[in-house]
């Protein structure tokens, strides 16, 4: 079987439902979505200003227009509003979802038909300072719902990685901090020199900045 | 006559709705097909058949309110 290469084309995560190595040694560890609990609030408000349109339609159309006929079109349209708007909330967290492979950190975001984004993050280009686990109130205790920030310092600014409201944030928190204990920084592509904004002391090695982080050329 | 105006143009909103519900959904439908095919995730059967139900059923109403609008003017 020979390599499977990243494709430039549409396709631009083939690789997120085949487990296997697709990149030499790249493999997919996880995907996971938001938690359901996300969709209750939003499917609740559709839920209510449809019932409140039901009610405003059957009054205006029984006590001001006697008119059956555009009674039961002006219901079919609400009705037809109303199922696209469920649908488009299913479809929008069914279409997001985070991928953690052994050489990167991936949040994918696509909404059918409005935007499409993608956010990836290699773990062998940057540096982690912090992996923090949230899981804040009663609900999100009982349901396991909790979110995972991942904090990059790199030499001149931080970075973070958002891991909204997924379930079991734990075990993803424990399997971010052990794929990022082990990735290595490349040794040859490392700076040895990084340029910061302290004019009095532009030119900085990288062993003043990271303590015994020690980089050795080829 | 007043009530037979607002009638008329209550139909003639609810059929450029429909239009644009018939078209929404149809294209809806097309691009969460090309998602879920890029992102090789199953196509979500029942939300794909319930759009092209909506899209059937718009156009049927829309046809339907066509023929009412035109037969307030005869």
């Amino acid at each position: 079987m020979g390599r499977v290469k990243m494709q430039k084309t549409r396709a631009l995560t083939r690789w997120v439902n085949d487990p296997s190595k697709v990149l030499p040694k790249e493999t997919l560890l996880l995907r996971k979505r938001n938690h359901w609990y996300l969709l209750v609030q939003p499917l609740s408000f559709a839920t209510l200003i449809f019932f409140a349109a039901i009610f405003f339609i059957s009054y205006f159309f029984f006590q001001i227009f006697n008119d059956l006929l555009l009674f039961i079109i002006t219901l079919l349209i609400v009705l037809m509003v109303y199922i696209n708007t469920v649908i488009k909330f299913l479809a929008d967290w069914y279409c997001h979802f985070y991928v953690l492979t052994s050489r990167r950190i991936m949040e994918i975001t696509y909404k059918p038909l409005f935007s499409k984004n993608m956010n990836n993050v290699i773990i062998n280009q940057v540096k982690s300072t912090e992996i923090d686990v949230e899981m804040e109130g009663m609900l999100a205790q009982l349901l396991d719902i909790g979110s995972v920030i991942v904090t990059f310092d790199r030499p001149t600014h931080q970075q973070e990685f958002y891991m909204h409201s997924i379930k079991d944030p734990k075990s993803v928190g424990f399997l971010l901090t052990e794929q990022l204990d082990q990735a290595r920084i490349d040794n040859i592509e490392s700076p040895v020199w990084v340029r910061t904004k302290d004019k009095d002391n532009r030119l900085r090695f990288i062993e003043e900045i990271f303590p015994g982080e020690s980089v050795r050329l080829a | 006559m007043e009530y037979a105006r607002i009638i008329l143009i209550l139909y003639i909103v609810a059929f450029f709705v429909l239009i644009i519900i018939a078209i929404y959904s149809w294209l809806y439908r097309k691009d969460l097909k090309k998602t879920t095919g890029e992102l090789r995730i199953p196509l979500p059967g029942i939300s794909e058949k319930i759009l092209f139900a909506i899209t059937i059923i718009s156009i049927l109403s829309l046809i339907f309110v066509g023929a009412t609008i035109i037969k307030f003017f005869y």
